[in-house]
C-alpha cells in the first residue's frame, strides 16, 4: 500500500496540473513525507523511474530526471527548430546564461529566499557582451573555416542574428533575442519562472524551484561534463 | 483594512509623505552627503587612516542612487510631472510598515498603492502611465546596488573594495507567494542608522529618548520618535530573520561556530534588554493619567511600544529556537556522510569556459546536460485526439502579414504535375476523392472506382502529396496502411486517406 502511495505522490509531481493545494489526496500524501519510512519509499520509486527528488515544496515534489530517464526532457521537444550544431549550442548557452546571470556565484545559489528577475534583454546582452569581449581578446587570430565544429563557441554566437524583422515586418524568428524569449517561456512551461512584465523585451521571475534545480542539477552536470571533456583531451 | 485593500492608517501616512516630511529631509541630507563624498574624490574614503564610519556613510549615500537616477531621467521617460524620489521613499515606508518576521509586503498591493500615490502627484494622469511610474519606481528599488570604493587600510595604504547590496528584494515564501522586503540599506534612508551595531544602539537610544520625552510631557515629539522606534525594530527583525535563515542553511556550508554563534548570542542579549526596557515603558505608559488632551497621543505611543514589544518577544523566541535547531542538526549531521555537493560559480566556472570551447565540444556538453535545464515531465506520447489537435495548431510564427492571404490551392510543384491532365480527368478524380470527406478510405478502394488510368494517376498524385502535407485543418492526410497495392498502375504500400476535420469557427468577439 505504501509503495502505491509513494508512486502516486511521484505521479502527482509529474503532472503539472496536480498541485497539492487543490487536491486533498495529494495534500495528504505530501504531509506523510514527515515519516522517514515513506520518504525512503518515495525515493526508491523515483529512483527506479530515473528521477531524483530535489525537494518537497508546498505544492508537491520537485523532480529532476536523469539523462537516461524516459522522463528526461529531450532536445526534440524543445520549442525551436535545431538546424545545426551551432543552433544546438546557442540554445544551450542561453540556458546556461540564465543561470549564470541569476546566480553568478556559489553563494547566490545558497540564498533560497531571494527571487530573481531577469529580462530577455539582460540575458541576450550578457551573452553578446561576453562573446564580443572574447572576440577582442582573440583579435588577429583567424577562426578555422574548414570544419565549423572547430570554431570557438563565442564566434558561433557572434555569427547569429541579434534582432530583426522579416521583410513583411514581423519579428524574425531566428534571432538570439527571440531564442532567449523562447527559453524563458520554456522555463515558464515547466513552472520554473513566471512572466511578470514587458520591460526589457519581457521580464521573468525565477522561482525557488529554478534555483534548486540549477544549484543541485544543472550546474553540477555542466561542471562534470566540462571536467570529462578536459579528461578526454588531457 | 480600508475598502481599497490598503492597511489602515497607510493613507494618512501617505498624505503625510506627500506633504514633504522628515523622510524626504533625510534623503536630502543623504543627497548632500552623496555630493560631499563624491566631491572628496569619487569614492576615496579615509585618506590616511581607516575610518569605518566614513565607509558606512559612503554606503548610505550610495543607497539613494537608484532613486536619484530615476529622478534625473524622468524627463526622458515623460514623467516630468511626477516625483519618483518621493514615491521611492513612500514604497520603502509601505514595505517596512507591512514587514513581519515571516511575511513581507504583497508586490501587487505596493504597486497599486504607488500608482495611486503617483495619481495624487499628477491628477488626471492615465492609469497606464501611473502603473508604468509605479513599476519604474519598484524596478529601481529592486535593482542591485554596486559600487567600488577605496579606503585606507590599517597601514594607511589605499585599498579598493567592492560592495553590493540592494534596497528591496523580492522573496518567495514557503507557500509559493511572492513578497517584498526592504533591506537594512533601505530603512537607513528613512531612519539613518548605519549598521547592525548602530541599529542596536539606535534602538536603545530611541527607547530612552521616548521615556524622557514622555516624562517631560512632550508627547507630540514622543509620538514621532515612537514611529522611528517601530521602523528600527522592523529593520532589526529583518536582520534577525536573515541571521536565522543563514543559521539554518549553515549546517551545510558556513562554519557557524566562528561566524554565526557570536552574532546569535549578541542578538539574544540585545533582545533580552529590549524586551525588559519596553515592558517597563509600556507599564509606565499605562500608569500615566490619560486626560482628554494627552489621552489619544499616549494611546498611540502605547500602541507602538506594544507592537515593538510583541515583535521583540517573537524575535527572541526565534533566535532561541534557532540555536537549538542548529545544535540538533549538527548532531544529526554526525550520523551522515557529508553531502558531496559543492556549489558552483556558474559565471566563471561554466559560462566562460563554455564560450572558449569549440562549437562541437561545447555543443556536446550543453546538449548532454539538456535534461538538467528543466524539471522532469512525462514523455510526450499524445493520444490520437491530442495528436490531431496539436497537428492542427497553427504554427506560432506563421501568421499572415498584412494584405497576405493564405493560398488554399495545391502546392505549386504538385499543381504543375496535376495540370498536365485534362480538366475532365481532374474533375473525375476530385469527385472520387470527395468520398473521403465522409469516411477514411484506402487508396486501393479509390482506384477501384475508376477504369481511366489518367484519373487513377491524378488520385495517386493527390494521395502521395497528402503523405507529407502541410497539416492545416481540412487538409488531406494519408498514412501507410501496411498492405501492398495490387493495382497494376503503381506499386508500393497502400495508403489510408483521411480528411482532417475543419474546426468549428469561433465567433469573433468585437469589443
Amino acid at each position: 500500500m505504501s509503495t502505491t502511495d509513494a508512486a502516486t505522490l511521484v505521479r502527482f509531481a509529474l503532472d503539472r496540473r496536480a498541485s497539492s493545494f487543490n487536491d486533498p489526496e495529494h495534500r495528504e500524501l505530501r504531509a506523510r513525507l514527515g515519516d522517514e519510512g515513506f520518504r525512503v519509499e518515495v525515493h526508491h520509486v523515483a529512483d527506479g523511474l530515473g528521477l531524483e527528488v530535489l525537494y518537497a515544496g508546498p505544492s508537491g515534489l520537485l523532480l529532476s530526471a536523469r539523462t537516461d530517464s524516459p522522463f528526461a526532457p529531450r532536445l526534440e521537444d524543445y520549442p525551436l527548430t535545431v538546424r545545426s550544431a551551432a543552433d544546438r549550442l546557442c540554445h544551450g548557452l542561453i540556458h546556461v546564461a540564465v543561470g549564470a546571470l541569476a546566480y553568478p556565484r556559489a553563494d547566490d545559489l545558497e540564498d533560497r529566499d531571494r527571487v530573481i528577475r531577469l529580462t530577455v534583454h539582460d540575458v541576450d546582452a550578457h551573452l553578446w557582451q561576453m562573446a564580443e569581449r572574447r572576440a577582442e581578446d582573440h583579435a588577429g587570430t583567424d577562426v578555422p573555416v574548414a570544419d565549423l565544429t572547430l570554431e570557438p563557441a563565442w564566434a558561433a554566437w557572434k555569427r547569429q542574428r541579434r534582432a530583426g524583422q522579416t521583410q513583411d515586418g514581423r519579428a524574425h524568428p531566428r534571432t538570439t533575442r527571440r531564442w532567449v524569449e523562447v527559453a524563458f517561456d520554456w522555463l515558464v512551461e515547466h513552472d520554473l519562472a513566471q512572466r511578470v512584465g514587458e520591460e526589457g523585451g519581457g521580464t521573468y521571475r525565477l522561482n525557488r524551484a529554478h534555483r534548486a534545480l540549477v544549484a543541485e542539477v544543472t550546474s553540477q552536470r555542466l561542471v562534470e561534463a566540462l571536467r570529462q571533456a578536459d579528461d578526454r583531451v588531457g | 483594512m480600508t475598502d481599497d485593500g490598503a492597511p489602515d492608517g497607510l493613507w494618512d501616512r501617505l498624505d503625510g509623505f506627500l506633504a514633504a516630511d522628515e523622510a524626504s529631509r533625510a534623503a536630502g541630507e543623504l543627497a548632500q552627503l552623496d555630493a560631499d563624498a563624491l566631491a572628496a574624490g569619487a569614492g576615496t574614503i579615509g585618506l590616511t587612516a581607516p575610518d569605518d564610519r566614513l565607509v558606512a556613510r559612503f554606503k548610505a549615500a550610495w543607497c539613494t542612487r537608484p532613486l536619484h537616477a530615476l529622478e534625473q531621467s524622468k524627463g526622458q521617460r515623460g514623467w516630468e510631472r511626477f516625483s519618483p524620489l518621493e514615491l521611492g521613499l513612500l514604497a520603502i515606508d509601505i514595505v517596512v510598515e507591512q514587514m513581519e518576521l515571516s511575511d513581507g509586503a504583497d508586490p501587487e498591493e505596493v504597486r497599486s498603492l504607488l500608482a495611486r500615490a503617483a495619481g495624487l502627484q499628477v491628477p488626471g494622469a492615465e492609469s497606464g502611465l501611473l502603473r508604468a511610474v509605479a513599476d519604474g519606481v519598484l524596478g529601481a528599488l529592486l535593482e542591485p546596488l554596486e559600487v567600488t570604493y577605496g579606503a585606507a587600510d590599517a597601514s594607511g595604504a589605499y585599498v579598493r573594495h567592492r560592495w553590493t547590496d540592494r534596497l528591496m528584494e523580492e522573496i518567495e515564501t514557503f507557500d509559493g507567494r511572492f513578497q517584498l522586503r526592504a533591506s537594512h540599506a533601505a530603512v537607513n534612508i528613512l531612519v539613518g542608522a548605519l549598521d547592525l551595531d548602530d541599529l542596536e544602539s539606535a534602538m536603545a537610544a530611541t527607547t530612552a529618548a521616548l521615556e524622557s520625552l514622555i516624562k517631560r510631557g512632550r508627547l507630540g515629539v514622543a509620538e514621532r520618535r515612537a514611529q522611528d522606534a517601530r521602523r528600527l525594530s522592523k529593520t532589526y527583525a529583518e536582520d534577525i530573520r536573515r541571521l536565522v535563515a543563514m543559521t539554518e542553511r549553515s549546517v551545510r556550508s558556513v562554519s557557524w561556530d566562528a561566524e554565526l554563534r557570536p552574532q546569535l548570542q549578541r542578538a539574544y542579549a540585545h533582545l533580552e534588554d529590549r524586551v525588559s526596557a519596553e515592558a517597563a515603558l509600556a507599564h509606565r505608559l499605562e500608569d500615566l493619567p490619560h486626560d482628554l488632551v494627552a489621552g489619544p497621543q499616549l494611546a498611540s505611543i502605547s500602541d507602538v511600544v506594544q507592537d515593538c514589544l510583541r515583535r521583540h518577544r517573537e524575535l527572541h523566541a526565534a533566535v532561541m529556537s534557532s540555536q537549538t535547531t542548529l545544535l540538533d542538526r549538527q548532531a544529526e549531521q554526525a550520523f551522515r556522510a557529508p553531502p558531496a555537493l559543492r556549489l558552483v560559480d556558474l559565471d566563471s566556472d561554466v559560462l566562460r569556459p563554455l564560450l572558449d570551447r569549440s562549437v562541437g565540444d561545447a555543443g556536446r556538453i550543453v546538449s548532454g546536460c539538456f535534461a538538467g535545464f528543466v524539471t522532469a515531465r512525462p514523455p510526450r506520447v499524445p493520444g490520437l485526439a491530442a495528436l490531431l489537435l496539436r497537428l492542427l495548431q497553427p504554427e506560432k510564427d506563421r501568421q499572415p502579414a498584412r494584405g497576405e492571404t493564405i493560398d488554399d490551392s495545391l502546392p505549386s510543384d504538385l499543381a504543375d504535375e496535376v495540370t498536365r491532365f485534362s480538366a475532365k480527368t481532374i474533375e473525375q478524380a476530385t469527385a472520387i476523392m470527395a468520398g473521403i470527406d465522409d469516411a477514411p478510405a484506402s487508396l486501393a478502394s479509390l482506384l477501384a472506382q475508376t477504369d481511366d488510368p489518367d484519373v487513377g494517376r491524378v488520385i495517386v498524385l493527390l494521395a502521395a502529396a497528402a503523405f507529407d502535407p502541410e497539416l492545416v485543418e481540412g487538409a488531406l492526410m494519408s498514412v501507410s496502411s501496411g498492405t501492398r497495392l495490387t493495382n497494376g498502375l503503381i506499386g508500393g504500400d497502400d495508403l489510408t486517406l483521411h480528411r482532417l476535420p475543419r474546426l468549428p469557427r469561433r465567433e469573433r468577439v468585437t469589443a
